[in-house]
């Protein structure tokens, strides 16, 4: 059975990656409702280049297609090679926020004073990151479990749960549209059940063309990625986290000055494939601070928490439950220290 | 263009330009020197080089101002932080813009203000419960039901209200900055595992 969970989330994965869809949404988080629209669809974008390949794969089959000047046929193996994949996911109440994908390329518009690109295949969106991590690393640490049929956003679905080894971190439900398996319904709960946010779709259509929208975008210039200030990398960490949810490892680690602020955090991100979380940890002895206020927040599933701990102060931002922010913190010793 | 094409499109966009103008747009530079005096204002503001007392409302104070803003372009040479700090604004612009900013940034400080927000709300309905006197009682307790034991024990600190500016200008730093950091998320793989010299040990419990 859990093999076969798990390829019902492969197929989801390749589905979200590879079809055209016109999809809207809406999270729903601490009694607030977000709507998303999302837009996504392949193009095989440098025409002109290809043109000439592609009618010679296609010319037997896509006569009829000849006087559209729209893309070569999307369902056909060999354009998937030439065509990229482009997403277009926008907000729909308030500031408008929009959140590009040109291939591996994501563009953030309206999320910060100036929009940026980043290199990145999951990007940070109101969609699960589920939809394109690597499974195998999820499979590392969690179950994938078929668990019923339902019917959602008025289509047939097949319910999965993706179950925690332990009570330290929450369970994903996602809904799959049994025909093209692409998301219809997911939720983030925590082991007591409380569903803490959940993603819900209310309008699905899936087409073989893209929208024209998408070929609009296939035919923009391509965003160039933004330079990122280079962080420190940090020759020794000197922190010795002693305790961490099995299948987390370090996916990031560094030393930088954060935004808006003028003080140097060592800095590590940990992931179990699902949920990535930060450690910021702050040595008080040079400046001026010698206290740190405990600060516990949460939104939805997100915990922030600050803490002092052995004079430094130490906070965790992730999806997690606070317990698990909270253990962590605490967890967290100055190796120097501790050898003396 | 179809006509609905263009409606879609210009949904999308929030000056209701044409298609044809942004992506016009996306091959310009000319704005840039105007806007840029701006953006420093702006991050003046997002790095507290502000008057001393911070408006809780700080988010829409931004969101106002920025809401008045035209669609510009904008350099796509680095994160904000980095371009109020070279000082860019009088050095020859010599990046062409591939990306332009179709609609006013607000989305991080939407997510700082949230959790400020909570912040807020705990501060003052405490204040009004608690008799004269006392020091403004920060209550930081998670907002979600179910509270962990753990956490609620030690939710509550008295402290000073620049404590609480101070500590507020803090959250929203951290909250940025994960945001930031969970759009350049990599990966996790074994090799980083190694390279980090921290190997945290695993606790099954």
């Amino acid at each position: 059975m859990a093999n076969e969970a798990l390829q019902w989330l492969e197929r989801m994965q390749n589905a979200v990656q590879t079809l055209n869809y016109d999809i809207s949404f809406v999270v729903v988080e601490d009694n607030k409702v977000h709507p998303w629209h999302w837009l996504h669809g392949r193009y095989a974008q440098a025409k002109s280049e290809l043109e000439h390949d592609v009618t010679n794969d296609l010319g037997k089959s896509s006569n009829n297609d000849m006087s559209d000047d729209s893309a070569p046929i999307e369902q056909n193996a060999l354009t998937h090679s030439y065509s990229k994949e482009y997403g277009l996911l926008t907000s729909l109440n308030g500031p408008t926020q929009q959140i590009v994908r040109f291939n591996n390329t994501i563009t953030y518009l309206g999320f910060d004073t100036n929009p940026y690109s980043v290199k990145a295949s999951i990007a940070h969106s109101p969609l699960p990151e589920l939809l394109r991590t690597d499974l195998n690393h999820v499979a590392n640490s969690y179950q994938f479990n078929m668990v019923g049929k339902s019917r959602v956003s008025g289509f047939k679905a097949q319910l999965i749960r993706i179950i925690p080894p332990d009570q330290q971190r929450f369970s994903t439900w996602i809904w799959l549209h049994e025909e093209t398996f692409l998301p219809l319904k997911s939720a983030i709960v925590s082991h007591k059940g409380e569903v803490l946010r959940q993603l819900q779709v209310t309008s699905f259509n899936v087409s073989p063309q893209p929208d024209p929208i998408i070929k609009e975008l296939a035919l923009m210039d391509q965003p160039v990625e933004t330079d990122v200030i280079k962080p420190q990398p940090m020759d020794n960490f000197t922190w010795q986290i002693n305790w961490v949810p099995k299948g987390f490892v370090p996916t990031k680690i560094d030393k930088h000055k954060l935004q808006g602020s003028h003080d140097m955090v060592d800095y590590i991100m940990l992931s179990d494939g699902l949920v990535w979380f930060s450690m910021y940890i702050r040595d008080l002895s040079n400046t001026n601070q010698n206290t740190v206020l405990n600060t516990y927040l949460t939104s939805g599933a997100e915990s922030y928490l600050t803490e002092l701990v052995d004079g430094f102060e130490v906070t965790v931002i992730g999806s997690l439950p606070m317990a698990t922010a909270k253990k962590l913190a605490k967890s967290v010793s100055n190796k120097s220290l501790s050898t003396h | 263009m179809s006509q609905k094409v263009k409606q879609k499109v210009s949904a999308f966009i929030d000056d209701q330009k044409d298609v044809s103008d942004v992506v016009d747009n996306l091959k310009q530079d000319k704005e840039l020197a105007s806007t840029y005096s701006r953006y420093h204002l702006i991050g003046d503001v997002m790095r507290n080089d502000v008057p001393e007392h911070i408006q809780l409302n700080l988010a829409d104070v931004i969101a106002d101002a920025i809401e008045k803003e035209p669609v510009v372009l904008s350099p796509n040479a680095a994160f904000s932080a980095s371009v109020s700090e070279k000082n860019t604004a009088t050095e020859p612009k010599t990046t062409t813009n591939k990306v332009v900013s179709f609609f006013k940034p607000v989305m991080q400080y939407g997510i700082a203000a949230s959790f400020a927000a909570a912040i807020v709300v705990g501060f003052q309905a405490e204040q009004a419960s608690d008799e004269a006197g006392f020091e403004p009682v920060i209550h930081t307790m998670p907002l979600a039901t179910g509270l962990d034991p753990v956490s609620a024990e030690s939710s509550r600190t008295i402290i000073n209200p620049s404590a609480i500016q101070e500590q507020q200008r803090r959250v929203n730093s951290y909250i940025l900055d994960h945001s930031k950091q969970l759009k350049s998320r990599q990966y996790a793989t074994p090799e980083s595992n190694e390279a980090a010299q921290t190997q945290p040990s695993s606790a099954q419990e």
